[in-house]
């Protein structure tokens, strides 16, 4: 037994030793650093903020497109749920808050106006395209004198490419004379009385919204993005007293909370809510029998008010399904999303989540 | 075999010395390290030990049986062996002359059932060497099922410590995970650096030991079949 310990320890220590040399001159794994992308954070007010104060026109030009690309994103979804809403019952007023979206394209109408009196009333609802089609000139919005000129030019343009489309013509002298009105109205008031403004405007935006989304299609939709952007921009330069009442029912996208509310929500704020309704409705969605085992899926798209009530009719986004148990799937996912409301959705994001497009998929529920 | 198991377990982690893997661990798995870093050197010490005796046993039974069976007479080599501290095999050859001895002793000779007297001296003294062979065997035994499930534990033990400490700096990146993972898993490598060289050894002293007794036995018939002739002709004498 007596040599048994001492060994025992010996060998223990030799192993020991041994690897604590071994490995104490290895050097340790250097893992070779990833390639570094750069990230840059920006608050949301910095991207905000060009947006409303770009009284110098080269910031706002460089942060426009992404800007512009999201908003239009919104902006289109809005218009389509806004005209289904709003042509049934002509002007409800509490559908306003979805309206301001649509009223960005009547800026570059007001825009002409204020200033320019020569632009006759057809030319104005036109501008949209042009200005898209000419993207890079953004940078004129400062300089109104500038664009004066060039809008003319730009219609003139646009008026050949449209003059086809009957429509167009016939809707855009409303928009201008109510328009008119609107702005009137506010040069001569001050700010801080939105009230009696809204009540009087659900019927100008309804109709901008018809024709904008109209004159819109043939032109690539990105282009048209970038437009309601530079008119909020342009209509911040031109207005004054009455500007910040303005911002709230025309430039910010809807939201109701004023100029802030045109901060950006990031890629994954919007899945974040787009989540969070689509976690509502499929809680009320019961998928008809087989049509998981079908494989087939219904994008359907609908819009919401601010209290998160349905507004309007759910719609397929595309073709229903080739299949038997397509239109069942429709009626049931369109059913779920009736039967759901109102959702529960934090109303400062309204722009966000005013308009959706929600995929079904009982495959994968 | 320690030394290849430890080479191969250590190197994965060169990146952490074996030092800062002790000295990272929690409390505890620390004191399951070292428990198991001391059953380690007493299995070791164990395992040399009755390699030692054995071999000794060995080597004692290979020159008793020799002189034994030389066909020295059995009063010289009682008389040169019971004066020393015998085991083994010497050890039963004088625990049952000594009994024969013992029996012719005084005026008349308890012949009668000196048979059985000296088988069950002989059985004595065969049960006190196999206790003296397989002594501490069990303990082999033990370290070597026990040691796992000890080094588990320090790697479960290590493990939760670890998520407590990923979540605790809310990072799931491989730097902030590997380490914890890997010191952790460091007491179920000690774990079976100690047990697997028990556990073998446990097999291999065993068989040795069940050798080595069978042997004593072998040779406790055999003199007890040459006793008994001796009493048969004594009595018919």
């Amino acid at each position: 037994m007596r040599p048994g310990l001492p060994f025992s320890i010996a060998l223990h220590a030799a192993v020991l030793g041994w690897a604590l040399l071994s490995f104490a001159g290895e050097p340790p794994m250097d893992v070779p650093p990833s390639d570094p992308i750069d990230v840059e954070l920006l608050p949301p007010s910095d991207v905000s903020t060009p947006k409303l104060g770009a009284k110098t026109a080269k910031p706002s030009e460089q942060i426009a497109p992404k800007d512009l690309k999201a908003a239009a994103k919104d902006q289109e979804g809005k218009r389509v749920g806004d005209t289904k809403i709003e042509e049934p019952p002509p002007p409800p007023p509490e559908v306003k808050p979805a309206p301001p979206v649509e009223p960005k394209p009547v800026p570059v109408a007001e825009q002409p106006k204020q200033e320019p009196p020569p632009p006759k009333p057809e030319v104005k609802p036109e501008p949209p395209k042009p200005v898209a089609k000419v993207e890079p000139a953004p940078a004129p919005p400062p300089p109104a004198p500038q664009q004066k000129p060039d809008l003319p030019k730009e219609a003139e343009k646009a008026k050949d490419i449209n003059e086809g489309k009957p429509p167009e013509a016939k809707e855009p002298p409303k928009d201008v004379n109510a328009l008119d009105k609107l702005i009137a109205e506010k040069a001569k008031e001050e700010a801080k009385k939105p009230d009696p403004k809204p009540s009087e405007k659900p019927a100008p935006p309804v109709k901008v919204a018809t024709s904008a989304p109209a004159a819109a299609k043939p032109s690539p939709s990105p282009s048209t993005s970038k437009f309601p952007g530079e008119v909020s921009s342009i209509q911040n330069h031109v207005a004054t007293g009455t500007q910040s009442s303005r911002t709230e029912q025309h430039a910010s996208l809807g939201t109701p909370t004023g100029p802030n509310a045109n901060v950006k929500l990031s890629q994954s704020e919007m899945e974040a809510l787009i989540g969070l309704l689509r976690a509502q409705i499929l809680k009320c969605w019961n998928p008809p029998i087989g049509a998981a085992e079908a494989n087939i899926k219904v994008t359907v798209v609908f819009s919401l008010n601010q209290d998160g009530s349905l507004n309007g009719t759910p719609q397929p986004a595309s073709e229903q399904p080739a299949n038997s148990l397509g239109p069942a799937l429709v009626s049931s996912a369109t059913r779920a999303i009736r039967q759901c409301q109102p959702y529960t959705m934090p109303a400062d994001k309204y722009a966000a989540w005013a308009s959706n497009k929600i995929m079904f998929d009982p495959g994968n529920q | 075999m320690n030394d290849v198991t430890q080479v191969a377990l250590a190197s994965p982690a060169a990146t952490i010395s074996i030092i800062s893997l002790f000295w990272q661990a929690h409390l505890i798995v620390k004191c399951v390290m070292l428990g198991l870093l001391f059953a380690s050197i007493w299995s070791w010490a164990i395992v040399v030990d009755k390699v030692l005796l054995y071999g000794r046993s060995r080597r004692q039974m290979d020159g008793f049986e020799q002189v034994f069976w030389s066909g020295q007479s059995l009063e010289e080599l009682y008389r040169a062996l019971s004066s020393r501290n015998n085991t083994g095999m010497p050890a039963l050859f004088v625990s049952a002359m000594r009994e024969w001895k013992r029996s012719h002793e005084g005026g008349r000779a308890a012949i009668g059932s000196l048979q059985q007297r000296i088988d069950k001296v002989m059985d004595v003294t065969i049960g006190r060497e196999l206790e003296r062979l397989q002594s501490k065997l069990l303990v082999l035994a033990t370290i070597g099922s026990a040691s796992p499930f000890i080094g588990l534990f320090g790697t479960v033990w290590g493990i939760m410590t670890a998520f407590t400490n990923i979540a605790a700096s809310k990072n799931t990146s491989l730097a902030v995970v590997a380490p914890g993972i890997a010191e952790a898993l460091f007491a179920t490598a000690i774990g079976l650096v100690t047990a697997i060289p028990a556990v073998i050894a446990y097999n291999v002293l065993t068989s040795d030991a069940n050798a080595l007794s069978h042997r004593l036995e072998t040779f406790a018939d055999e003199f007890s079949a040459i006793l008994s002739r001796q009493i048969d002709e004594r009595q018919a004498a």
